[in-house]
């Protein structure tokens, strides 16, 4: 389990991260999501000894994190960065041996990777050929080729198309399954919402958010309202008591609720006559609810 | 910890040795002296390769002595033995010379377009042949004429109880190894302070250094990368080394190599190991200095602006060698400079072979570089680390002053 415990930076005046306290257990995904600056790269760097915290401690397992252990840690970094003159190969096995892997195990290993993420090319063409979803691929297969327990991964997604964005969802996922610990920071709140258990949002540092997806979520109340009923139009949502806005959304109306229970009212009305093809009251996405953080807190 | 200085050692070893630029950096010092020698072999065997034709007129032993020997004098005797028609074909150009002896006098008539005569070569021949035949005439024993032949022998030596050995090498030879030394150190510094410079910006401009800090640590990167190009510096010695030893080996007969041997009398195995230690202690001291004025680069293109401090600081001893070249070199504004760790490097090595310092003031100075080595990689290790992942848009002086100067 690795546990962040009251976490403190600050660069000059600015303070990058306060007070921040989280724990990962094995076979979990906890997100960090928050605005350019919010903390979360700073937050990645203190856990890899990148730079040294003012006070706080990270665990793993209880114990400190020693140069060994940290060497077990896979790492996807923000600013992606490969030897552009060398090929693929010769850079991922000096990584991993740099990580303690054994050079043929690497080798056979960079063979099941290329295949499973789907990198086009060999082993042995140049980083400079490649193009720049195929290098973030390989720079993917340098954080988790030897197989690391802990797993950091900054931004994983941006850059990607939705297709490779899901082949590295999926691996996230595998991963997961397998018992790893994952940490991730993404911009796409669909993504974040898809593969965490946990989110913690950062606002200039700070905490403002923490806990399971789906639980914030739920926490906000079920005010969102998707509706199809052919016989009401946008003026009778309007006119509902409860309604606060109303918006077309493609064969229906999306209803935004002032409170979760105007939906009961909502559903009778709307059925009165019997089947509507759609109902669904759900809580605010969590871009939403990032959005609505981010602005109650400026 | 080990283990991975170790492979970032081997890596940035490695990398560089399989790149062309490497093997252009071995050749480029010697580049040089192997086209003047290959020019000059060249043009030696060309212009000997057509002899000149010449009728000597001359008494019939004379003209003998000379038609056996014409090979060795690199001429061909032609069969004319009548002056006037000699010099009526060498009008006509048929011939390259014509040589006419008498009485003791000799005179050598050329055209324009002959082949050239070796008259260096002739002379000698000549004199040793009127030499004999007077010998003869005052009936001289061959033990009286060798002996009249030797020449007066003068042997110089400085008084220095420390090195004697070395004190037979002449002022001129001093004065071009003291610039020699100057300029040697210079340009390895240059040289492997701005490879390490382009290592490390290399890997910040790419932003792989978050990756390699995470698989490793800012130490192994550190002393890691520090190793790997002083492992180049010395492949370059050991290749020289092994180059110019082999030369002396198969050359030491050479006519060339006698003649340049002379200068090479200085050149003592004391004298080189001092050298050798002396700039691979102070280059590994200047790549220190290097890697962090490096690791302060947001890019390639800051790479000269970087090592700007660098080459300004190694230029130092590189203009107090040069001027100390000359008998100024004995000061003791220089001889202090000798003690001083990134300067004595260049003046040290001179000092002692002008006799200006003993091996005990070498050794002392040398220990200091190494100390300062010691303490620069101390140092340079702290602010590699806080500043291999920072990217400031301020100038680079700036950012060194600020890193190495005490917080206020």
């Amino acid at each position: 389990m690795i546990t962040l415990s009251h976490l403190n930076k600050t660069f000059g005046d600015k303070q990058a991260v306060s007070d921040l306290s989280v724990t990962i257990k094995p076979g979990e995904v906890l997100g960090l999501i928050g605005q350019n600056g919010a903390g979360k790269t700073t937050t990645f760097r203190m856990i890899l000894d990148f730079i040294a915290a003012d006070s706080g401690t990270v665990t793993w397992d209880g114990q400190p994190i020693s140069d060994d252990r940290r060497r077990q840690i896979g790492f996807l970094p923000e600013e992606r960065g490969l030897y552009q003159k060398e090929s693929i190969e010769e850079q991922v096995l000096y990584l991993a041996e740099l990580h303690g892997m054994q050079k043929e195990e690497a080798k056979r290993e960079l063979a099941v990777w290329m295949d499973k993420l789907q990198v086009v090319g060999k082993a042995g063409d140049l980083v400079q050929t490649l193009s720049k979803g195929n290098a973030q691929k390989v720079q993917m297969i340098l954080a988790l080729i030897f197989k690391p327990k802990f797993i950091i991964l900054d931004e994983p997604f941006s850059g990607l198309d939705p297709v490779n964005a899901a082949l590295f969802m999926d691996t996230i996922k595998e991963l997961k399954k397998q018992g790893a610990m994952i940490i991730f920071s993404s911009h796409n709140m669909d993504n974040v919402t898809e593969i965490s258990d946990h989110l913690v949002m950062l606002k200039e540092g700070r905490t403002v958010l923490q806990g399971n997806v789906q639980e914030i979520r739920e926490s906000f109340g079920r005010t969102r309202l998707y509706v199809e009923a052919p016989q009401f139009t946008a003026t009778d949502f309007a006119a509902m008591a409860g309604v606060a806005r109303v918006e077309k959304a493609g064969a229906g109306y999306r209803l935004y609720l002032e409170n979760e229970e105007a939906g009961r009212a909502i559903f009778t009305t709307v059925t009165k006559d019997g089947y509507i093809p759609a109902f669904s009251q759900q809580p605010p996405t969590l871009a939403e609810i990032f959005k609505t953080e981010v602005m109650a807190h400026e | 910890m080990n283990k991975q200085i170790s492979l970032v050692a081997k890596h940035t070893y490695l990398t560089r040795l399989k790149k062309k630029s490497f093997w252009w950096l071995l050749v480029a010092p010697i580049a040089p002296v192997l086209v003047g020698a290959i020019v000059g072999f060249a043009v030696a065997a060309f212009s000997s390769d057509k002899s000149a034709e010449v009728a000597v007129i001359a008494p019939t032993q004379m003209r003998q002595a000379i038609k056996s020997d014409q090979k060795e004098l690199n001429l061909k005797v032609n069969n004319q033995t009548d002056e006037t028609k000699a010099k009526q074909s060498l009008s006509k150009e048929d011939i390259d010379a014509v040589l006419i002896i008498k009485d003791d006098q000799g005179t050598l008539l050329t055209q324009p377009k002959s082949n050239e005569v070796d008259t260096s070569k002739l002379k000698t021949f000549l004199s040793q042949m009127a030499l004999s035949e007077k010998a003869a005439k005052y009936q001289l024993t061959a033990s009286q004429v060798a002996d009249l032949q030797s020449p007066f022998k003068l042997t110089s030596k400085v008084q220095d109880k420390n090195q004697s050995k070395d004190s037979e090498a002449a002022d001129t030879v001093k004065q071009m190894l003291t610039m020699a030394v100057g300029i040697l150190v210079f340009i390895i510094v240059s040289i492997y302070a701005s490879i390490i410079g382009n290592e490390i910006a290399n890997e910040k401009s790419s932003r792989i250094m978050e990756t390699l800090l995470a698989a490793s640590s800012a130490k192994a990167q550190y002393y890691g990368k520090i190793i790997g190009v002083a492992g180049l510096l010395l492949t370059q010695i050991a290749i020289y080394a092994v180059a110019g030893t082999a030369t002396v080996l198969f050359s030491a007969n050479a006519s060339w190599a006698k003649s340049i041997a002379p200068y090479l009398s200085a050149l003592t195995p004391g004298f080189l190991f001092f050298t050798i230690a002396f700039i691979v202690i102070a280059t590994a001291a200047y790549l220190v200095i290097a890697a962090i004025a490096a690791s302060l680069v947001n890019d390639q293109s800051q790479i000269s602006q970087a090592m700007t401090p660098v080459t300004m600081l190694a230029l130092i001893p590189y203009i107090v060698a040069l001027s100390s070249s000359s008998s100024t070199g004995n000061n003791t504004f220089v001889q202090i400079l000798s003690y001083i760790p990134l300067m004595g490097q260049s003046i040290m090595p001179s000092q002692l072979a002008n006799h200006y310092a003993t091996w005990w003031q070498a050794s002392l100075s040398l220990g200091l570089t190494f100390i300062a080595l010691i303490l620069l990689l101390h140092f340079g290790l702290a602010l590699y680390k806080k500043n291999v992942l920072s990217y400031s848009d301020d100038n680079i002086s700036k950012q060194l002053l600020r890193a190495i100067l005490p917080k206020k």
